[in-house]
């Protein structure tokens, strides 16, 4: 957070990445669970 | 879609012509036709070459050697003895009537392997003990009075490209006869047998079917009270078997619809469904059950016909396709038809394979 503070370009440029990273990672989360709950709906339809 | 269309489907020629061979070869084989050829190869061979090297100075028209040799063997052993090249000595004489002795009986052989090929594929086909080997067929499973409507419908539905037709029960040789005869300029086929019974669905070569019929049956002295039952067990039987192949349905008792749609058929058609609903209509709007049944009969060509939508319509409005259809097709639009198939667990698997796909497959292959 020091060197965010201190050189405040380099941390928004770390700033972004990581929340990019981030994002990706809550997106395929997001992907994960609506096919585990479908296959779960046909599983149970079976 | 009220118009005529027809689907270019059928078998070609020179595949029938392969499984023609095919079953030519494998029957050959059984009859033990190879050894008895190579046999009779083997007596030409033997022969020629005893006459070659025992007289070598036997009466010929033209050039000696190993090849007129051979000429002569194969020449006296089909009993045609044309008489240019004779043996003179008496070692070449013994042969030559070794090869005349032996020539008559071994190409009897040959000969009764060959045309008991033909007899034999005709007697099973009568009997129905034939296995199909044709593919793209429709199978009819069962027998009862409304049979031959079916085939006229399958007939004039199809006209011109009709893939052939299976008859899968267990009639009696003298009806399967009458029926082959009503139906001679068509290809029809027949597997007797009872087609709750997976090695009978198997001769009629179900699982490169087209499409399959069960009928309420009552071939083979079964009673109607009885035939949804089969109906049922044949079903699953041939959902088993070929999940993808489209299965319609006869049903006597509407009772029974919930057991047979348990064994996933395509559509299901109960006896005397709609009955009620034609007399009813025919008591309020006279004409209008006339209407329905002249659409759904065998005999008006002005019928109801499913097409694919053509591309170059896809996305376009009503108004816009309607037009389109009359002009081209000379067709009124009545309905649109949209199928969707059920989505399955291996539709919902990535691309790239991550632990959730393979818990995925894991539950696909446990409910299996």
């Amino acid at each position: 957070m020091k060197l965010i503070e201190a050189n405040s370009e380099l941390g928004v440029k770390i700033l972004l990445n990581l929340s990019e990273l981030l994002l990706g990672r809550l997106k395929q989360c997001n992907q994960d669970v609506i096919r585990l709950t479908t296959a779960l709906s046909i599983a149970l339809s079976k | 879609m009220e118009k005529k269309q027809s689907t270019k489907r059928t078998t070609p020629s020179f595949v029938k012509a392969f499984s023609f061979f095919r079953y030519g070869y494998q029957h050959l084989m059984k009859e033990r036709f190879f050894k008895i050829l190579t046999i009779t190869c083997i007596i030409i061979l033997y022969g020629a070459l005893a006459l070659f090297f025992t007289d070598r100075y036997y009466i010929t028209k033209g050039a000696t050697g190993i090849f007129d040799a051979l000429y002569w063997a194969i020449v006296t052993i089909a009993t045609v003895g044309y008489g240019d090249i004779v043996p003179v000595s008496k070692a070449g004489k013994i042969f030559a009537l070794m090869i005349i002795l032996s020539g008559p009986v071994l190409l009897s052989f040959i000969t009764a392997s060959v045309a008991s090929i033909f007899v034999e594929k005709k007697i099973k086909e009568g009997k129905g003990l034939e296995t199909i080997r044709s593919k793209d067929h429709i199978i009819i499973c069962g027998w009862n009075e409304n049979a031959d409507t079916v085939i006229n419908g399958l007939l004039v539905q199809l006209k011109g490209t009709l893939p052939k037709i299976v008859l899968v029960n267990e009639l009696e040789e003298e009806d399967i006869q009458s029926i082959q005869y009503r139906y001679r300029d068509q290809d029809l086929g027949f597997v007797k047998g009872n087609f709750v019974k997976e090695d009978v669905l198997a001769r009629a070569n179900l699982l490169r079917a087209r499409a399959a019929i069960v009928l309420a049956d009552v071939s083979g002295g079964r009673k109607i009270e009885k035939a949804d039952e089969r109906t049922i067990f044949s079903s699953m039987a041939i959902k088993s078997m070929a999940p993808k192949l489209r299965t319609c349905a006869e049903l006597i008792y509407p009772e029974n619809k919930e057991h047979l749609l348990r064994t996933k058929v395509d559509e299901i058609v109960i006896r005397g469904e709609t009955t009620g609903s034609f007399l009813a209509t025919a008591a309020i709007s006279p004409g209008m059950g006339d209407s329905i049944k002249l659409l759904v009969s065998n005999q008006d060509e002005n019928k109801l016909w499913r097409i694919p939508v053509p591309a170059k319509l896809a996305g376009k409005t009503i108004s816009e396709v309607v037009p389109y259809l009359r002009n081209k097709f000379g067709a009124l639009l009545l309905a649109v038809v949209k199928e969707q198939e059920s989505m399955k667990l291996e539709d919902i698997l990535s691309d790239d394979s991550t632990f959730i796909d393979e818990f995925i497959r894991l539950i696909a292959h446990c409910l299996r």
